[in-house]
C-alpha cells in the first residue's frame, strides 16, 4: 500500500515510469474486467488500454482517500458498459463467440485443461447472455470478490442497487441454466462428452 | 416464512450476508418446501460454475503500448487549442455555406418566377444543395480527423487555414459553375 501511494505520488509529479509501474500492478485486474464484460482478447486488450489512459488524463482529479483499486476499476466499468450499450443491437450470438476467447493463458489451472476450457467457455456463454449492468455485477462479485459496498463504489451506485442487480442476473442465469438442462444436447459440453462417450 | 421472501434471500444467502435468525428460517423453509429446495440447488450449481473463476493473462506488452500511447497522444493544450480552431473554421464555412447558397437562391427566385418550368427549377435547385452539402459534411469530417490527429499545434492551424481555403475556393466553382444553367 506505502508503494503504491508512493508511485502514485511521482505518477503526480509526472514520473512516466511511476505510472508505468501502476499499470503493470492493475493491468490484470483490468484487462479480466473488460474480457469478462467485453467477450474478446482483441476488445478487452482495447478497453484496457483506453482504460490507462483514462486514468493517466484524469490521474490528477484522484482522491486519495479513495481506493485506487476502486477508482481504476470504476473507470474500467464506466467504459466496458459504454461500450457495450453502443454496440446494443448488434448481439453476438454465443455460436459466434470464437474459440481464441478461451485461449488465452489460465493462471492457477489445477483442473485439467479440457475441463478448464468448457468451463471458461460456458461462463463467457452465460455472461455473454446478461445485460451489461447485471454481467457486471457478477464480474464484480466472482472475479474480484468486493463486497456489496466496494461493488457500490465502483459502480457510484447504492448498495440496495447492487444487492438488486446481483440478485437479478442470478435470476437470469438460473433460467438459462434451466433452458440448457431441458436440451441435454444442445450444449457444447454435453455435445462433446456424447462425441466422447465409449459405444 | 413464504416463498417469495425465501428467493429474495437465495443471493444474500450466497453471497452469506444473512444474519443467524435468518439463516436458521432460511434453513427451516428449505426443510418443508421441496419446490424452493430445488431452485436452491439451481442457484448453488450457480455458484459453484462462478466459484474461483480463472484470471487470463493480459499481453505481454500492454503496459509498454499503454506508455507509448501516452508518450505519443496529443497533449491537453494543444486538444483544447485544435478545438478552439476547428469551431472557428466551422464558423466560416457554416457563413459560407449559408451566404453563397442564399444568392444563388435570390437569382433562382427571380428565374423561377419568369420561366414555365417552376417545379424542375426547384427539384434542380435541391439536388444542387444536397450535392454541395453533401461534399462539405465530408469535408468536414477528414479536417475534424486531420485537426484531432495532429502530432502539434502548428501542424493543425496550417492544416486548418489551408483546407478552409480549398474548400471556400470550392465552394464558390462548384455554387457559380451552376449558376449559368439556372439563369439560362
Amino acid at each position: 500500500m506505502e508503494e503504491e501511494r508512493a508511485l502514485i505520488r511521482k505518477a503526480l509529479a509526472g514520473d512516466q515510469e511511476a505510472f508505468e509501474g501502476l499499470v503493470r500492478a492493475y493491468q490484470v485486474p483490468v484487462y479480466n474486467l473488460a474480457y469478462r464484460m467485453l467477450g474478446t482478447p482483441a476488445e478487452a486488450e482495447e478497453a484496457a488500454q483506453e482504460t490507462f489512459l483514462r486514468v493517466y488524463r484524469r490521474l490528477q482529479t484522484y482522491d486519495v482517500e479513495q481506493r485506487l483499486s476502486s477508482w481504476v476499476l470504476a473507470i474500467a466499468s464506466h467504459y466496458c458498459v459504454d461500450r457495450l450499450r453502443r454496440r446494443r443491437g448488434v448481439w453476438l450470438s454465443v455460436d459466434e463467440l470464437p474459440e481464441a476467447a478461451v485461449a488465452g493463458p489460465v493462471r492457477e489451472a489445477p483442473e485439467p485443461r479440457f475441463l478448464e476450457r468448457e468451463k471458461q467457455q460456458e461462463m463467457q456463454e452465460m455472461l455473454a447472455c446478461l445485460p451489461e449492468g447485471y454481467r457486471l455485477a457478477i464480474v464484480l462479485r466472482y472475479w474480484y470478490d468486493l463486497s456489496y459496498e466496494e461493488m457500490a463504489e465502483v459502480t457510484q451506485t447504492t448498495v440496495s442497487a447492487v444487492k438488486s442487480r446481483l440478485h437479478r442476473a442470478r435470476e437470469m442465469l438460473a433460467e438459462q441454466m434451466t433452458r440448457s438442462q431441458a436440451r441435454p444436447a444442445s450444449g457444447r459440453l454435453e455435445r462433446r462428452l456424447a462425441g466422447n462417450a465409449l459405444p | 416464512m413464504r416463498c417469495p421472501e425465501f428467493r429474495d434471500w437465495m443471493s444474500l444467502k450466497l453471497d452469506g450476508r444473512l444474519g443467524p435468525d435468518e439463516e436458521w428460517q432460511f434453513t427451516a423453509h428449505l426443510d418443508v418446501c421441496p419446490t424452493c429446495a430445488q431452485e436452491w440447488r439451481l442457484w448453488q450449481d450457480i455458484g459453484d460454475l462462478f466459484t474461483a473463476p480463472p484470471m487470463v493473462e493480459p499481453p505481454e506488452d500492454l503496459a509498454a503500448q499503454v506508455m507509448v500511447r501516452i508518450r505519443h497522444g496529443p497533449h491537453r493544450g494543444a486538444v483544447w487549442g485544435s478545438l478552439a480552431l476547428l469551431t472557428v473554421g466551422a464558423a466560416v464555412l457554416v457563413g459560407l455555406f449559408i451566404l453563397l447558397p442564399l444568392a444563388d437562391f435570390c437569382a433562382l427566385a427571380v428565374t423561377a418566377a419568369q420561366s414555365p418550368g417552376l417545379l424542375a427549377v426547384v427539384v434542380s435547385a435541391l439536388a444542387h444543395l444536397l450535392e454541395v452539402a453533401a461534399m462539405l459534411a465530408e469535408a468536414c469530417r477528414l479536417l475534424a480527423w486531420g485537426i484531432v490527429h495532429s502530432p502539434s499545434l502548428l501542424a493543425t492551424l496550417v492544416y486548418l487555414l489551408v483546407a478552409v481555403g480549398a474548400m471556400a475556393a470550392w465552394l464558390r466553382v462548384a455554387v457559380f459553375r451552376k449558376a449559368p444553367l439556372l439563369r439560362g
